[in-house]
């Protein structure tokens, strides 16, 4: 399975923020994207999402044959975690499982997704009003995880929460890869380096790999920074 | 302590003119005129700060002729203007009380005092003299503007404008002490605020009642007394330790944000999931699943907006049938006049209706406590999941607007029956189903029109005009339709078949459409 993007561009107005993008993204591979502040990351996933329209360019997902990639493909997990408050976090499991029972493989109990995130029953029993912004984040993952997309595209999903969940979250991460194709944003290079398959940045309107080769850590790491870095900063 | 106050001001002005150019650059009706980046236009800039400081002064003038406007014109309805130095007096005493601006939180002391670190004593003594000089000027030139009326001597005038503003300092420190004790500003007691009104609203109507009147002389001796409270305040203002403390406790930023979304805030509150319906009786999701069972738990928890508030206007409903029954019994001449009345009313049905539909409220709550987190997952935008959704939403809405419905038809009925104005049985059971259609109608209408104009962006902001107008028209139509006047059977045939045509075409277009309009913007 590959994920396809051909000449995509992007414009807000007067401004390009992706120009002519070609990238092709690959299964069983996660992708560290990475980009300056400003750079396009949230524009390229929205693009994926068809949250915004796109100005040209096409976005494929190729198994035996090729069709455009749909929002129905994609799971998105956003940076500030939205989840229905007026729901307990039981309860969201519930209707979320409801729903979604003829197309989950391995199905669990409640509680056992709960644990999978190292959720309480207790806390599974408070409304999601209460939750704090790490326990939303753990709700919309788990969530992503279940429902199990083709595509998983994670916008800085491992900042909030503490490093024992974060280190679990990365193991499931590098689990779910094998069938699925995992872009995964964030501004924390060291973080990307220890998940990451490959490092995509984002740089002058367009994707680049940045390709690692013989190169120890320390190298590739200073290889990636002086990609990112413009004309102004030399 | 001036030249906190200079930055301050310089900072209003530099935030006056970048909100400026970002409106005129942002502004979607002007796009491509304004295109540049006119952050560091020299001229442009120094028009501003003139334009600014004259709206500003402009702005204060309005309101202070608008506040002194309507107390000279209450006055002098009552036939009291020469009370008006008295009752200006008597009112500025709730100004000391509960207007006072040290302890008020706002951005700009957010920006000023806790995020570029300037000295909290030092602005907050640097706006109250600033206040203290401005509002000296400003009360004495509106009330000379006045002064045809109000025949005030000048030194009076200066004497009451002096008394007034050196209360108003005396009322900041009281705060700053209240607070200090209490940690809570006076405006939040109830009590206090209770208690401040009635004295005032006493004294008030002494004044009107008994034309008090304060000698010059008491005017005088209270002017340099306060002057002299004033003075001592200023000074254990600019002295106050837990002053720099008291400034970070009310303009943190959560505060602030709270504060500057404000409206939003309301609406929040206004659909916020109360601590009694947190539970719900396992029996009622027993045997629910899916959709049905996300729903009923939205419902469940909204039981204070939706049943429990239609269930309230049943009962007021409820209420005023009952009493005009026993009027109707109790006098021929009352039955006559009630069925008259109703005959002669009956579209003003229609803004009733209006007023006892839930729909607005709970499509707001739908949005603010649900879809706008829901929207956020691809399996909740499928067009499938739109539509099965929507289907439970209007089986719930529909179900609870009918109780008080059903009521005001059964009612009026009754009500026609025993008054003397016979009508056919047709006519009745047209008259009934017309309301139940009207019913039907509002909770088709505000769900549909939630459904296919989707208002909100991701912030809870209303972005869409098509949706304020069309809330707008919905009104204007309910309430214009109270001027005409249409025999009963006409009345209710017009309603079904324009209810039943409008609730036919609006489902069409949300199965058709719903998918395409239903997303966060």
């Amino acid at each position: 399975m590959k994920l396809v993007v051909e000449n995509l561009t992007k414009d807000y107005g007067d401004n390009r923020v992706l120009d002519d993008v070609n990238f092709t993204f690959e299964e069983g591979k996660i992708y560290g994207l990475i980009g300056r502040n400003g750079a396009g990351k949230t524009t390229f996933f929205n693009c994926l999402n068809e949250d915004i329209e796109k100005t040209s360019g096409d976005i494929y997902l190729e198994k035996e044959i090729r069709f455009p990639l749909k929002s129905k493909d994609i799971g998105y997990v956003i940076a500030t975690p939205k989840v229905p408050e007026f729901l307990t976090g039981r309860e969201f499991l519930q209707f979320f499982l409801d729903i979604n029972e003829d197309k989950i493989k391995d199905l669990k109990s409640i509680d056992e997704y709960l644990k999978m995130v190292r959720l309480s029953k207790e806390d599974g029993d408070k409304l999601m009003k209460d939750y704090s912004h790490g326990m939303k984040n753990k709700m919309q993952l788990l969530i992503n995880f279940i429902d199990n997309k083709d595509v998983l595209l994670l916008d800085e999903p491992l900042t909030s929460l503490d490093v024992v969940v974060s280190e679990e979250m990365k193991t499931l991460l590098k689990k779910k890869k094998k069938e699925h194709i995992i872009i995964f944003s964030t501004h924390i290079l060291e973080l990307a380096l220890s998940l990451c398959d490959e490092i995509v940045i984002i740089n002058n309107k367009k994707l680049e790999l940045v390709e690692k080769k013989n190169l120890n850590t320390t190298k590739y790491k200073n290889k990636i920074i002086n990609a990112l870095k413009d004309e102004k900063d030399v | 302590m001036f030249k906190t106050l200079k930055k301050s001001f310089e900072i209003d002005i530099v935030s006056a003119f970048n909100s400026f150019v970002y409106a005129l650059t942002h502004n979607k009706l002007l796009k491509g005129i304004f295109t540049g980046n006119y952050y560091q236009k020299k001229g442009l800039k120094t028009f501003i700060r003139y334009l600014s400081l004259v709206l500003s002064f402009l702005r204060l003038v309005a309101f202070r002729i608008f506040y002194f406007g309507i107390i000279i014109y209450l006055l002098y309805l009552l036939k009291r203007t020469s009370c008006f130095k008295e009752v200006f007096l008597a009112l500025t005493i709730v100004g000391m009380c509960l207007n006072t601006d040290t302890l008020k939180s706002g951005i700009k002391k957010y920006y000023n005092v806790i995020l570029l670190g300037m000295d909290a004593n030092k602005y907050s003594c640097a706006y109250i003299i600033y206040s203290f000089i401005r509002d000296i000027l400003l009360n004495t030139l509106v009330m000379l503007t006045f002064n045809s009326i109000l025949h005030l001597d000048i030194v009076t005038i200066l004497l009451i404008s002096l008394i007034s503003v050196s209360i108003k300092v005396i009322g900041e420190y009281l705060n700053i002490l209240y607070y200090k004790k209490y940690n809570k500003k006076v405006i939040t007691s109830t009590f206090l605020v209770t208690t401040v009104l009635i004295i005032v609203g006493i004294i008030l109507l002494l004044i009107v009642l008994l034309k008090v009147k304060i000698p010059f002389l008491f005017l005088f001796i209270g002017s340099i007394i306060s002057l002299g409270l004033a003075i001592l305040s200023f000074i254990k203002i600019s002295k106050e330790d837990k002053l720099p403390f008291f400034f970070k406790q009310i303009n943190s930023q959560s505060v602030i944000m709270a504060q500057e979304s404000k409206n939003m805030t309301t609406r929040e509150m206004a659909v916020e999931i109360r601590k009694k319906d947190y539970h719900i009786d396992p029996r009622k999701l027993k045997n629910k699943h899916g959709y049905n069972y996300f729903n009923t738990i939205f419902f469940e928890r909204h039981k204070a907006i939706l049943q429990r508030s239609a269930l309230h206007f049943t009962f007021f409903i409820g209420v005023v049938i009952i009493g005009a029954i026993i009027l109707i019994l109790f006098s021929d001449n009352y039955a006559k006049e009630i069925g008259d009345g109703i005959i002669k009313f009956l579209p003003a049905l229609l803004i009733i209706m209006y007023f006892i539909n839930r729909g607005s409220i709970i499509t707001e709550a739908m949005f603010i406590n649900c879809d706008h987190f829901m929207l956020s997952f691809n399996f909740y935008r499928e067009p499938k999941v739109i539509l099965n959704l929507f289907k439970e939403r209007l089986k719930i809405v529909t179900k609870v607007n009918l109780l008080p419905a059903l009521v005001l038809g059964g009612g009026l009925i009754t009500i026609l029956i025993l008054s003397t104005n016979p009508l056919s049985i047709m006519e009745y059971i047209l008259l009934f189903i017309a309301v139940i259609a009207i019913s039907v109608f509002f909770s088709v209408h505000y769900l549909v029109i939630y459904y296919l104009l989707q208002p909100y962006d991701v912030n809870l902001r209303m972005k869409s005009i098509s949706y304020s107008i069309v809330s707008f028209l919905t009104y204007f139509v309910c309430y214009e339709s109270t001027h005409y006047h249409f025999a009963p059977l006409n009345f209710s045939l017009m309603v079904i078949i324009a209810a039943a045509l409008y609730i036919i075409i609006a489902l069409i277009l949300v199965y058709k459409r719903a998918y395409l309009t239903f997303k966060l913007r």
